[in-house]
């Protein structure tokens, strides 16, 4: 993610990236690193799609407001190379998603030609 | 009510996901909470929850372990649960360091303050009774003022461990020092087709990615 960080650097104005491990790693509770993630207005990019019952981070980013970017299994299943190289190329559109509502959900699928798209799709709860 | 439990850090599992890390069917799971046609609920609780606390999940260690190893009947298991509750005021007896008994068909619990509670059954004042073996109580860290669990150790290998603890990322295991999952670092070996190649992307040892892979295996045994 530093090399991606890296590269979008050059975009103005720079995005900041951090990884939601880095949180975990540096042994910061739920209770505070949620509420200041919405508070700071982050869009959060995840894996975690809500399948075989994992649906807690969506589920919260909505509860808290949280824009977020759920990957499809499309680009789920790609190496970490071709993710990367899908952010950077999908770039501009994920930007735009900081002026959706707070709270919004967006579906970020890779085409099988490689082409990147990003699409509002309704939240779910549970 | 998931800003409730985020906020007060209790720990967040879908009712399959918790049936997946206590290696237990997702149905059976799913009855000892919500209740089936066949038999009523094991724990008390909301009647529709979807998702349950660290605390409940704890609880499905011990039971899974009176079912598997004891073939307790459920209705004891709930009936001590629900004596617990209304009798001794104790909420979760099984997520508290504690030893069980299984003695004359009734579930008795001695507590770490050595105070010994009958939770299923009219007698009491028994003696000379064998403990139930709990396994997983040694994995288990207890907070020591509210007595509760407080961590889960789900997996280790040397020095590699796999933590559950509620107040990080709802209390989903952790493969601790890296703050990764073992399930992004297992879908990541197969994605990058190799222990390596996942190690390099994601910055972390070929010795974690392994331990990811064999927690995967060994929740996927019960499946």
């Amino acid at each position: 993610m530093e090399d991606v960080a890296k590269l979008l650097s050059w975009h103005s104005p720079a995005p900041v990236f951090a990884h939601l491990q880095d949180y975990v790693a540096k042994g910061t509770p739920d209770s505070v690193w949620i509420p200041q993630m919405a508070e700071e207005k982050w869009i959060i990019l995840t894996a975690d799609r809500g399948k075989h019952g994992r649906i807690k981070l969506p589920a919260i980013c909505t509860a808290y407001q949280i824009t977020h970017i759920l990957m499809g299994p499309s680009l789920l299943h790609r190496k970490q190379l071709e993710k990367a190289r899908a952010i950077v190329a999908i770039w501009e559109d994920i930007a735009k998603c900081s002026s959706a509502p707070s709270g919004s959900r967006f579906r970020f699928t890779i085409s099988s030609s490689g082409r990147p798209n990003i699409a509002l799709v309704a939240p779910a709860t549970i | 009510m998931l800003q409730e439990m985020v906020g007060g850090g209790t720990g967040l599992y879908t009712l399959r996901e918790a049936a997946t890390y206590a290696r237990i069917p997702s149905r059976t799971l799913s009855s000892w909470f919500r209740g089936d046609k066949a038999m009523e609920r094991v724990f008390l609780g909301e009647d529709d929850s979807k998702i349950i606390g660290f605390l409940d999940f704890v609880q499905t260690l011990a039971v899974r372990n009176l079912r598997l190893h004891y073939r307790i009947a459920l209705q004891k298991i709930r009936d001590a649960v629900e004596r617990a509750s209304q009798d001794y005021q104790l909420s979760h007896p099984f997520a508290r360091r504690h030893t069980t008994y299984y003695y004359d068909q009734q579930i008795w619990i001695r507590l770490e303050d050595e105070s010994i509670v009958q939770l299923s059954g009219k007698e009491h004042g028994q003696k000379g009774m064998v403990p139930v073996i709990e396994q997983f109580i040694r994995d288990i860290s207890f907070d020591p003022s509210t007595k509760l669990a407080a961590k889960y150790r789900a997996f280790h290998r040397g020095k590699n461990q796999i933590m559950m603890n509620p107040k990080m990322r709802f209390g989903e295991p952790i493969l601790e020092g890296c703050g990764y999952t073992p399930k992004a670092l297992f879908d990541a070996a197969k994605t990058e087709g190799s222990i390596e190649a996942a190690a390099k992307a994601y910055g972390v040892s070929n010795e974690q990615v392994e331990i990811s892979i064999e927690y995967f295996d060994h929740l996927l045994q019960a499946a």
